[in-house]
């Protein structure tokens, strides 16, 4: 444009049919184009003048002078309006509406020091707490539709449920994507937050219950990662509930119809909620948001009037309330009752956001109505008054009056922050001096704000009764939310189940053993049973019981847990059976294996495998389902402890053969040092033997053997044989010491890990009730047959022992020569047992064991494979 | 011997207060976990009209093991064979503990109804069953005649 001014300026000079018209024009030309510049030069003043401000206003709302940094938005938008400037986007009051909001928002920290303070007052006084008792969804607070129980235990409706963040993307795809469980997720933040005590600034807050259209949500996607309906609490929850479980339905019927934008439908859903439960916030609050979206924001309102009477403390029916009163154009009140919505729900996102559009809106209104009372002013003055003082009007003098009570700091806003007055002054007072400096030279229509700061003053508080209404509305709503914050949660619909509920119908209890539900656990197909049911099901076959669905990946993923709705009902319907349950469970586990094993005729558990040795390590291999169990109990109940036995014969095929006892009348107590549980369910137990026993009467239970025993030791060595049995160990010890010092070194290499060293000799050996731990350890690794090992198992006499050793080593050392005139010729078993030593010890050294029999299985490993 | 699982006395208890139809299942008197059954002949079957005892063991682990079933009448049926054993995939690797006695008993009221001698226990018998149906059929009901209906 300037351009082309300039050839119209120019050219005609040179041309010499100029005349006084066209002299005339290029005068008008030359003058359009210096105001244009002045224009523009005024402009971007204008524009940095604003900038200038706002920051400065941000750095107030950032430090905490609220009122300060109100009145300074205010004047900018005052000033846009009064040139003509584009007024300032609500994106300009992002820092403002943060500041105000985080200073009503009690910081995390201070949250979790109240919930600690909740639990610190009573061991767990949620026990007695009808809302902890509460069965609805932990999400939408209602009546649970289409219930999903997480791997957690905590149970949803199935359209609740949210997918947990992606994450990694790459690591992602190899995982599939599981709901994430919100109550798991809130539990995790308040034990951080209180665990290092900070304010989570920039923390990301859950927005879900504002979402009601959301891709995320379960159903949308494919559901692999999802699991099943749990079948047991939707029976409950209709049964218990049926109006309210309808109610649901249709309400989340609603969102789904929502979600594809049949608003009319929705509404239509929501409305039949309603119906259904009419006392239900969730239901009136989902109808008022359809409302709302149906252009019909006064009968919103009147819903979300009745949802906060039913739930005062309800953050999300505080925005649905906001939304509405913003719809009805009423934002002084939306301002209020966002900012309540943001404190209650600890600033969701889109609570925030609406908050700052209002509080744009009021401002931009005040500006506006303010320019019309002045203008409505100026007339009357100019009809009326003219001619009085004018210096009435000063606006200095009453700016100054009015300026006082903000920096004296009786503000209730910003007292806590006096800290940082003085570094912010300082910090402004260097960006004025920039902002001077940027602005000397400039042109003298733009003189009187170029020292902006006093200017300011007089303008934004030339009508204070205006800024006096903004100014109030923030401390209405500061105390407003603080009038909030203490009141007591309330959750929107207490779902109990009805008196008498329960238990007399056997609703829960469990299928497989008939029992009450005992630490009810729900599998991803959505079958529930006792957590040792389960356990037990689990050692035989990886398949739920009841639908077949194998569980192989949900074992070896995920840590069962109880399912709490399931807990919930057993504590509520049928506290005393539920506790009368408990106690049986712990004396099932403590049956076998009483602590105090040294009476005679104690229970034993019994291993039925192969000969342990007292201090002598017995690796183990379980897999057999009824051992697993039983070493399961051992753990459980922290005995640890359990009967190994030489197995004797293969049960046989047939059945009924109750009364044929198949291992060996002798034994050894094995304590489990160590357990390594293997993904299928198989264990590999480091275990280390205890006292001999002997079997009294042997027993069966839940197909594991049991056995009255009493225990054993050796017979004390009497005075006169002290000589003779100290000579004789001896000599033994000192053959024994020779004979292992020519294993082959591959071979000891192989014992070791496994047994140890050879032990030292006890000071006391003469004393010990199983004699010198040495004699067991080379018994463990001598090749001896089953029946012989039982002989020298049960034998109570040290030198007998001691002989048995040099015999076997006197053999051993006359290479080939099998020991089998050492064999007690008993029966098939023995034999057997021959051939196998005579396998084992093919490669001529003596030593039986070879690696691959160093873990000892039990003897059923046909069973197993078959 | 411990004591009773609840689950054995809860199904004893419903088996005797509601039978099913057809059959009868009593615990013996001096081991509850041994039942003596009485299982009659479906009608429009070979074996109408004749009454089967059988005999039926819980083992210590049930229900996590399938009951022991075996038919102690001597039957004619492709999936028994002589010893009174049955072919029935719920007995063996289809048990799962949610089934129960009540249901085994069904199981074998059905095989009954519907011989399968495409998985044959008694090879015999099924393979007679294949080639000459009608034979089978006659034999069958021959045995039950003789064998399930003297009382
Ligand atoms: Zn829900
Ligand atoms: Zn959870
Ligand atoms: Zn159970
Ligand atoms: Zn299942």
């Amino acid at each position: 444009m300037t351009d082309v001014a300039n050839e119209k300026a120019f050219n005609p000079r040179n041309n010499t049919f100029s005349s006084f018209g066209t002299a005339m024009e290029m005068a008008r030309a030359r003058r359009k184009q210096q105001q244009q510049q002045r224009a523009q030069t005024q402009q971007l003043r204008k524009q940095r003048y604003l900038d200038d401000m706002y920051g400065y206003a941000d750095q107030l709302s950032r430090a905490g002078r609220l009122h300060e940094a109100l009145a300074l938005y205010q004047h900018c938008v005052e000033y846009c309006a009064q040139q003509g400037i584009q007024p300032p986007s609500a994106e300009r009051l992002r820092h403002f509406a943060g500041a105000l909001l985080e200073d009503l928002v009690p910081s995390m920290a201070e949250a979790a020091e109240a919930a600690h303070e909740r639990c610190a007052a009573g061991s767990d006084p949620r026990r007695n707490d009808p809302v902890w008792a509460s069965l609805a969804c932990p999400s939408c607070e209602t009546a649970l539709y289409h219930p999903v129980t997480l791997d957690c235990g905590h149970t949803y409706c199935k359209p609740c449920l949210r997918l947990e963040d992606s994450g990694n993307e790459q690591q992602d795809r190899r995982r599939r994507r599981k709901p994430r469980c919100k109550l798991c997720i809130e539990s995790r933040r308040t034990t951080t937050a209180s665990a290092y005590g900070v304010v989570g600034a920039g923390a990301v807050f859950d927005d879900d219950d504002y979402d009601y259209v959301d891709d995320d949500d379960v159903s949308s996607s494919n559901s692999n990662g999802c699991n099943e309906i749990n079948v047991l609490v939707q029976r409950l929850a209709e049964k218990w509930w049926p109006r309210e479980v309808e109610a649901s339905q249709a309400r989340h019927e609603g969102d789904a119809l929502l979600k594809k934008g049949h608003i009319q439908q929705a509404f239509e859903r929501y409305d039949l909620a309603v119906q259904l439960a009419p006392n239900s916030p969730v239901c009136l609050c989902s109808r008022a948001h359809a409302l709302l979206l149906l252009n019909r924001p006064q009968a919103a309102l009147d819903d979300t009037d009745r949802a906060l009477r039913l739930r005062p403390d309800w953050g999300k029916g505080q925005y649905e309330r906001g939304l509405a009163l913003s719809a009805l154009r009423r934002y002084d009140e939306a301002l209020v009752v966002l900012g309540a919505s943001a404190v209650l729900d600890k600033n969701p996102y889109r609570a925030r956001n609406e908050f700052s559009r209002v509080l744009h809106r009021v401002i931009l209104d005040n500006a506006i109505e303010r320019q019309r009372a002045r203008a409505a002013k100026h007339l009357q003055r100019v009809k009326s008054v003219f001619g009085r003082d004018r210096s009435l009007y000063d606006p200095y003098r009453r700016s100054s009056l009015h300026l006082q009570p903000h920096r004296i700091g009786i503000d209730p806003l910003n007292h806590h922050r006096h800290r940082h007055h003085r570094d912010i002054d300082a910090s402004l007072d260097d960006q004025t001096s920039d902002c001077e400096d940027n602005n000397s030279g400039g042109e003298d229509d733009f003189q009187q704000q170029n020292d902006y700061r006093r200017p300011l003053v007089t303008q934004t508080q030339a009508k204070p009764q205006d800024n006096m209404k903004l100014c109030s509305m923030v401390d209405r709503l500061s105390r407003e939310t603080e009038k909030l914050k203490r009141l007591e949660s309330s959750p929107s619909e207490i779902l109990l189940p009805p008196p008498n509920g329960g238990s007399a119908g056997g609703d829960l209890d469990c299928i497989l053993c008939c029992r009450l539900l005992w630490m009810p656990v729900t599998t991803p197909c959505g079958h529930t049973y006792c957590w040792t049911c389960l356990d037990r099901c689990l050692d035989y076959s990886s398949a739920c019981p009841l639908c077949m669905t194998s569980l192989a990946d949900y074992l070896a993923n995920s840590q069962k847990s109880v399912t709490d709705f399931v807990e919930k009902a057993l504590l509520c319907v049928a506290p005393q059976e539920y506790a009368a349950r408990s106690a049986a469970q712990r004396q099932d586990l403590v049956q076998p294996l009483p602590p105090a094993l040294t009476q005679v005729g104690e229970q034993v558990a019994v291993f039925v495998c192969t000969t342990a040795f007292p201090c002598t390590a017995c690796p183990l291999f379980v897999y057999e389902p009824r051992y697993r169990l039983m070493v399961r109990r051992c753990l459980e109940s922290g005995v640890r402890q359990f009967g190994i036995a030489a197995c004797l014969q293969q049960r046989p095929d047939g059945y009924l053969d109750l009364d044929a006892r198949r291992y060996a009348e002798f034994g050894t107590m094995l304590e489990i040092k160590d357990r390594v549980l293997l993904k299928d369910g198989c264990s590999i137990l480091s275990t280390v033997g205890m006292k001999r026993f002997r079997v009294l009467r042997g027993g069966e239970r839940d197909g594991y053997d049991t056995a009255e025993v009493e225990f054993i030791s050796d017979v004390p060595i009497s005075q006169e044989q002290m000589h003779s049995v100290t000579e004789l160990h001896k000599r033994v010890r000192a053959k024994s010491s020779r004979w292992w010092a020519t294993v082959p070194y591959c071979q000891r290499s192989e014992i070791r890990p496994v047994f140890g060293e050879f032990p030292d000799v006890e000071a006391d050996w003469q004393r010990l009730p199983d004699g010198p731990s040495w004699t067991w350890w080379l018994l463990a690794i001598l090749p001896l047959g089953p029946q012989l090992q039982i002989g020298i198992l049960a034998t109570t006499s040290l030198e007998k022992r001691l002989r048995a050793i040099e015999k076997t080593i006197d053999h051993m050392e006359q290479r080939w020569n099998l020991p089998s005139d050492l064999e007690d010729s008993d029966g098939d078993a023995a034999k057997q047992q021959e051939n196998n030593s005579q396998d084992d010890r093919d490669d001529g050294s003596g030593v039986c064991r070879g690696n691959h029999c160093m873990i000892r299985r039990s003897r059923h490993v046909d069973d197993h494979q078959r | 011997m411990a004591a009773l699982p609840r689950r054995i006395i809860k199904e004893t208890q419903r088996l005797m207060q509601e039978p099913v139809p057809g059959i009868s299942a009593v615990p013996d008197e001096t081991n509850a976990r041994y039942f003596h059954v009485i299982v009659t002949g479906p009608e429009d079957s070979p074996f109408e009209g004749g009454l089967f005892k059988l005999e039926l063991f819980l083992p210590e682990d049930y229900p996590m093991s399938a009951p022991k079933v075996r038919f102690i009448t001597k039957i004619y049926h492709p999936n028994i064979d002589r010893l009174g054993r049955i072919c029935l995939d719920i007995l063996k690797d289809k048990w799962s503990p949610a089934l129960q006695i009540r249901t085994v008993l069904l199981s074998i009221q059905a095989l009954l109804s519907a011989p399968n001698p495409d998985d044959p226990l008694a090879n015999d018998v099924a393979e007679l069953w294949k080639i000459n149906e009608s034979e089978a059929i006659r034999n069958a009901k021959e045995w039950t005649r003789r064998y399930a209906m003297d009382n």
